[in-house]
């Protein structure tokens, strides 16, 4: 399908008449477009369907397309142009109308605009609501308990959602910061980045040492701008050490993570 | 701001140095030290300094841009945090 359509473009591209006649656009082969879509290939799915779009223009194209090109968009973090592919939807049947409000508020809650899902979230029917309320009480276990009587019925999801909790917990942040706090570098070990730690406390050192070393001189000025650096640095440590154990946690917990958006949004996995 | 600019145009091209993060380093100081101020874009960006240090696929995601092997860490929703 896609050579026909590839050669079709061209073909028309360049003026000629097309070699392959491409007619009823509504009708291509949506499951070859959807199988891109599960094997991850994001960006070829946003271009065969924006090829789709420009090949059939004037006829229809199924919603289906904008649907996984929504999909595509949201995995590369195009969240804007996933909530206009979406707004498309919005003509169609209503079970396509509740599906694109589910995933518009969704794209905002993996682009982190808390405010605008919540206000997204006020308008859809309570099971979606639930749904995606658990999905973003993820990381926020009080919420998440207050919400778990809502799908206490699905033990798939309770067992997942434990085995979430338990990867995502192997690594504190804040004991990470706390001991780069005391000992720069200390908080990388402990995040399991033995280079990191080595990194962070042999230049932590060296600046420290410097502004030391500088107002036993009494070189008053080089020690301030010493010690500048040293702060920033000693800062930059503890963040990168609290920020480092919680990358692992959410790459610990990824697979479940996943495994959760299956059982919890079926829709955004078709 | 001047201070990025001349090292991306002048010491990173004499040094053929290029980062290992995507986007680079010195691209995401400068939308940070717009937003944020130039202190707290110096800390975060020394942060990402040693997170590329750390860097690996346990931590990071690897990605290819223009035939070269990356890390990718874009920025979050909020530019002024990590």
């Amino acid at each position: 399908m896609l050579g026909a359509l590839l050669t079709f473009g061209l073909s028309r591209a360049f003026g000629d008449t097309p070699a392959v006649p491409v007619s009823g656009c509504s009708s291509l082969d949506l499951e070859q477009v959807t199988q891109l879509h599960r094997d991850g290939h994001h960006v070829d799915v946003h271009n065969v369907t924006q090829t789709l779009h420009l090949l059939c223009r004037g006829e229809e194209v199924a919603p289906r397309f904008h649907l996984l090109d929504a999909l595509a968009l949201i995995e590369l973090q195009e969240h804007e142009r996933a909530r206009i592919a979406l707004a498309k939807l919005r003509d169609g049947s209503a079970a396509l109308q509740q599906t694109a409000n589910l995933l518009i508020a969704w794209s905002f809650n993996r682009q982190g605009d808390d405010q605008a899902f919540l206000a997204r979230l006020t308008t859809l029917p309570f099971e979606q609501t639930t749904r995606l309320a658990v999905l973003h009480a993820l990381d926020h276990p009080r919420k998440l308990k207050q919400l778990l009587p809502a799908v206490q019925g699905r033990i798939e999801i309770i067992e997942t959602l434990r085995a979430y909790q338990e990867s995502t917990r192997t690594k504190r942040p804040w004991l990470a910061g706390t001991l780069s706090t005391l000992i720069p570098g200390a908080g990388q070990a402990y995040a399991g980045s033995w280079q990191g730690a080595a990194v962070a406390f042999v230049l932590n050192s060296v600046l420290i040492g410097a502004t030391v070393e500088l107002y036993r001189r009494e070189a008053y000025l080089t020690a301030s701008a010493a010690s500048v650096a040293a702060s920033f640095f000693y800062l930059g440590n503890i963040l990168n050490a609290a920020d480092l154990a919680h990358r692992r946690n959410e790459v610990a917990g990824a697979a479940a993570r996943t495994k959760l958006e299956f059982l919890l949004l079926p829709e955004a996995h078709p | 701001m001047v201070a990025t600019a001349a090292y991306q145009g002048v010491l990173g091209k004499s040094l053929s140095s290029s980062c290992r993060m995507f986007p680079s380093d010195s691209v995401l100081f400068d939308a940070r030290a717009k937003r944020c101020g130039a202190a707290p874009a110096a800390v975060l960006g020394i942060a990402r300094l040693f997170l590329e240090t750390a860097a690996q696929p346990s931590v990071l995601p690897p990605l290819v841009v223009d035939g070269q092997a990356r890390w990718f860490d874009p920025p979050g929703s909020d530019p002024c945090a990590l």
